[in-house]
């Protein structure tokens, strides 16, 4: 049983120990050293609090994306596309995290999509406690799909689950397309990579097929969606595979 | 950058052991992490002592296991440990594979008393 909040989870807090006070000599030695196995995932009480806000999410029918990428990938400009193309066709949410400002949040109001910022100052990730204090704040009555846009940074955020359902990696073209084996934790992990700012692809000289072949290395099968938010162009199959979720 | 925060969670978690062990101090902490874990050893042991100071972990010592990935091959259906990053079978490289492990950041074991 949880002792955290009574909720029936088993898993966390269980270990096998040697208790040399209750079995040993009539006087215990208290204190000796003594090797405990513990078996515990360090971040318990993170993933707790993610497994509770899955239970959130399930419980209001919400499907949740945590988006990942580096700083500068284009998340923002390609929510504010999603969003308008969704607006009036499914209900969105936003949770957008950055460690200062309150930009991202402004660039998305007003597109019929509830949004909430979070400001981490000083930690490069969300955690678990973030998201479940957001959740009843940007949840709506009919909300349909949740989007977690993560503090830019490709590494850290892939170790803190949210409660998200999946995780999807951006990859701009001027990153390069070797990103998925320099960054494979991101890769391996996540569902879906979208590769964004396409429209530069023949400016830079962006290599697609070396791309998909640095994706595949660190994540075999991996769905890939190649766009430009900018142009528009592949965003009909993004917004198709948004649409086929809820 | 993330590892002085892992360190945190690592004490915390570290002390509810200690809490059901009834122990007054942790001498050594042994961690499982995964290759694909995604964390910086050298960053993470940076930060551990700094995360231990004030606490009943302080001065313990640091135990790193580095756990391999692992991948089950759905061709040969052999287990495996590839190079990392790169997720493919060990003995067929088929890329259609399953993983196993490698993403563990685990309390392996503590000493107390």
């Amino acid at each position: 049983m949880c002792t955290e909040c009574g909720c029936g989870e088993a898993n966390e807090h269980h270990h096998h120990h040697h208790h040399h006070h209750e079995h040993g000599p009539a006087h215990p030695r208290e204190h000796a050293p003594r090797v405990v196995e513990v078996q515990q995932n360090v971040l318990a009480h993170n993933n707790h609090i993610a497994l509770h806000n899955r239970e959130v999410l399930a419980a209001r029918h919400v499907m949740a994306i945590n988006l990942i990428s580096s700083p500068g990938s284009g998340k923002t400009l390609l929510l504010e596309k999603t969003l308008e193309a969704l607006n009036g066709h499914i209900k969105c949410a936003v949770i957008t995290g950055d460690l200062q400002t309150d930009h991202d949040a402004r660039r998305l109001a007003n597109k019929g999509a509830r949004i909430f910022q979070i400001e981490t100052r000083t930690s490069c990730h969300l955690n678990a406690e973030q998201v479940a204090a957001a959740l009843p704040e940007v949840l709506e009555e009919g909300t349909q799909l949740l989007f977690i846009e993560n503090v830019g940074n490709m590494v850290c955020p892939t170790a803190f689950d949210l409660g998200e359902h999946f995780k999807v990696a951006l990859l701009s073209t001027p990153e390069g397309e070797d990103k998925p084996e320099k960054y494979p934790v991101l890769f391996a992990t996540a569902k879906l990579a979208l590769l964004t700012k396409m429209d530069l692809a023949g400016p830079l000289g962006w290599d697609l097929t070396a791309c998909r072949r640095s994706i595949q290395r660190v994540h075999p099968g991996m769905m890939t969606l190649k766009l430009s938010a900018k142009t528009g162009a592949g965003m009909d199959a993004w917004i198709d595979y948004l649409s086929s979720l809820v | 950058m993330h590892e002085l925060s892992l360190a945190c969670s690592l004490v915390e978690a570290a002390e509810k052991v200690l809490d059901a062990e009834h122990a007054v101090r942790a001498l050594r902490v042994t961690v499982g992490i995964g290759t694909l874990a995604g964390i910086e050893i050298d960053a993470f042991e940076f930060a551990f002592p700094l995360a231990a100071r004030g606490t009943r972990l302080e001065n313990a010592e640091l135990v790193i296991e580095v756990l391999p990935v692992r991948v089950r091959c759905r061709e040969c259906a052999k287990e495996s440990s590839p190079e990392f990053p790169h997720c493919v079978c060990a003995f067929c490289e088929s890329d259609h594979v399953e993983l196993l492990g490698g993403r563990e950041l685990n309390i392996q074991s503590m000493e107390v008393e």
